[in-house]
């Protein structure tokens, strides 16, 4: 036998063992007498059971007459008595009279309506509380209505953002989100991370943190192998009009949103030819749910001069000047839970020395209750820099509140 | 300590007499307060009077028989209409929005509505969305916490997901007549 076994046991037998043990049977089961008679239906018939057995000849004593509320002998007891007699199955000793204490009770008003099942009776206070703090109300989002964090930070589909606001929050209430994320490609290791805040369903903040590792390719470079480029995002996103869910179908959730990106590499930057390491994205996104169709839609333009989101900086040989892109979202809903669908991400290529690809991928998110969002995705983001073909999988984890 | 819990318990079954003695002043009879009677017919409170129209329902019925089928019919649809409302009932989010409120009547207004809306074969006898819930100061997670609960009593009657989202689809657009501003 093991040491903690034995411990174990040595502990148990101290605690039950002796007097100890028959003491606290005893007083339980006292208390249990004592609850039982406490919850008899009257107190008089409690304490007639105890001291006076009169209480079986069903004459209404005098301290029932005085308290009629609690246990007065109603109009069908006292008929019940009558209807005994007439059988000839008198099980009272005494006389019944079942006028005579009813009169007593005839001036009274009548006894307070019971409870109406077919009235709304809640006893929940106006607001629940345990929601509610300082006029705000916590949650509230239908689940997955809030997106899942994309690469820049902000609410969206993964690679494309939506006009959805982070957080679980409604028009009441502040809510927000943090989120991981990471990709495996053949030639890079991706890995991301950040949180958005969501105000009043209204206006996103948001942060995130790209981290791409160059692998092999950092080696090719000359930066040396596993080199990991870092990029910090800003974002806000303001919601201008609509509501993804309600509403008519062809009025989409609209949102307007900017973006301030800071890479920290600027020597890399620098050394493919972008012509600045940091710059700042603009764009319009418009989401809906055709609940009709159980399908998201989404449109997003974004005005953007980035290199590859601005790992590789910010305008380029070819082109100095922001350009408009697309980004486009379609999802099917199998379950509340459950959101299949396909993106697609186009981008502009400013750099001579470094190709740049339309990026797509096909996705799953599933929300763990209400708080909890999986993302997997298989994506396509063609050529990285020197290297083409950077198909892999993406997985991102979020929580919101 | 179980043995002063007993004699607390013990005390407490015996009440003394001239306890309550003095009765409850009935305030409504004092004031003059009528009693409203339920319609000894349906068992619903009287209304004041309003033009009944399937227009209220707030939407159009959908094309064909396919999503009634769905439901199960009119007893499908009656039996998600009372499971709403008694999840509804017992939730705690939305539970005090109802206080006070005739349920006999909901109840049927309810399935009226959603029958009429499914083409089920009824007619929607209710008030419009915009009257039934005015004054009720209904925010949006009240709403979404309904519709939460729409959602899980078509689940437990195991209505397609695709087909519950077509229901909702009539319903969505009537948001800003039941969500105050």
């Amino acid at each position: 036998m093991a040491e903690h076994q034995r411990n174990l046991l040595f502990t148990g037998r101290t605690y039950l063992g002796g007097m100890q043990c028959i003491r606290s049977i005893l007083s339980g089961l006292f208390s249990l007498v004592a609850a039982t008679l406490g919850l008899l239906p009257t107190p008089a018939l409690a304490q007639s059971l105890i001291y006076d057995p009169a209480v079986f000849t069903l004459e209404p004593t005098a301290m029932q007459i005085e308290a009629p509320h609690r246990s007065a002998p109603t109009r069908e007891f006292a008929a019940d008595s009558v209807a005994l007699e007439e059988g000839g199955m008198t099980m009272v000793d005494a006389p019944a009279r079942p006028n005579e204490p009813l009169a007593a009770y005839a001036a009274l008003p009548p006894p307070p309506p019971s409870i109406d099942r077919n009235m709304a009776q809640a006893d929940a206070p106006a607001v629940d509380q345990g929601r509610s703090y300082g006029g705000l109300r916590w949650g509230g989002k239908l689940r997955l209505t809030n997106g899942v964090a994309t690469l820049d930070g902000a609410s969206g589909g993964g690679l494309a953002g939506w006009a959805v606001i982070a957080g679980r929050e409604t028009v009441e209430g502040i809510g927000g989100s943090a989120h991981l994320t990471f990709a495996e490609l053949p030639d890079y290791n991706w890995q991301s991370h950040g949180a958005a805040i969501g105000l009043f369903n209204r206006l996103e903040l948001s942060y995130a943190r790209q981290n791409l590792d160059l692998i092999d390719v950092g080696a090719a470079l000359g930066l040396g192998r596993s080199y990991v480029l870092n990029q910090d995002v800003f974002g806000a996103k303001l919601r201008l009009f609509g509501d993804a869910v309600y509403g008519e179908p062809w009025v989409p959730q609209l949102s307007a949103g900017v973006q301030y990106k800071n890479n920290l590499d600027e020597a890399v930057t620098r050394f493919v030819g972008a012509k600045s390491s940091d710059g700042t994205d603009f764009y319009l996104a418009a989401t809906k749910i055709l609940l009709a169709q159980s399908t998201l839609v989404n449109a997003t333009l974004r005005y953007t001069k980035a290199n590859q989101l601005g790992l590789l900086g910010f305008g380029g040989d070819r082109s100095d000047d922001r350009s408009v892109q697309f980004e486009g979202s379609v999802g099917y809903m199998l379950s509340r839970n459950l959101v299949l669908g396909a993106e697609y991400r186009t981008k502009p290529d400013n750099l001579g020395i470094a190709e740049e690809n339309d990026w797509l991928d096909i996705y799953a998110a599933w929300s763990f209750g209400d708080h909890i969002t999986f993302t997997a995705a298989y994506v396509d983001l063609g050529t990285i820099a020197i290297a083409d073909e950077q198909r892999g999988a993406l997985l991102s984890l979020q929580a919101a509140f | 300590m179980s043995f002063f819990l007993s004699l607390l318990l013990t005390t407490q079954a015996v009440a003394l007499p001239g306890d309550e003695a003095v009765p409850p002043v009935d305030w409504a009879r004092q004031l003059g307060i009528e009693e409203e009677q339920r319609d000894p017919a349906t068992g619903e409170f009287p209304v004041a009077p309003y033009r009944q129209s399937n227009a209220n329902a707030g939407a159009t019925p959908v094309g064909g028989n396919r999503l009634a089928d769905q439901f199960g019919g009119q007893a499908g649809i009656r039996d998600v209409t009372d499971r709403l409302v008694a999840i509804s009932l017992e939730d705690p989010r939305i539970s005090a929005t109802f206080k006070g409120h005739d349920m006999v009547r909901l109840r049927r207004t309810l399935f009226e509505q959603v029958c009429y809306l499914l083409n089920a074969g009824c007619d929607y006898s209710g008030r419009d969305m915009q009257s039934a819930h005015r004054d009720m100061g209904l925010q949006m997670d009240d709403l979404n916490a309904l519709v939460e609960n729409l959602q899980q009593a078509m689940r437990e009657k195991r209505i397609p997901f695709s087909s519950q989202n077509r229901l909702l689809a009539k319903l969505a657009p009537m948001k800003n007549d039941v969500v105050q501003p």
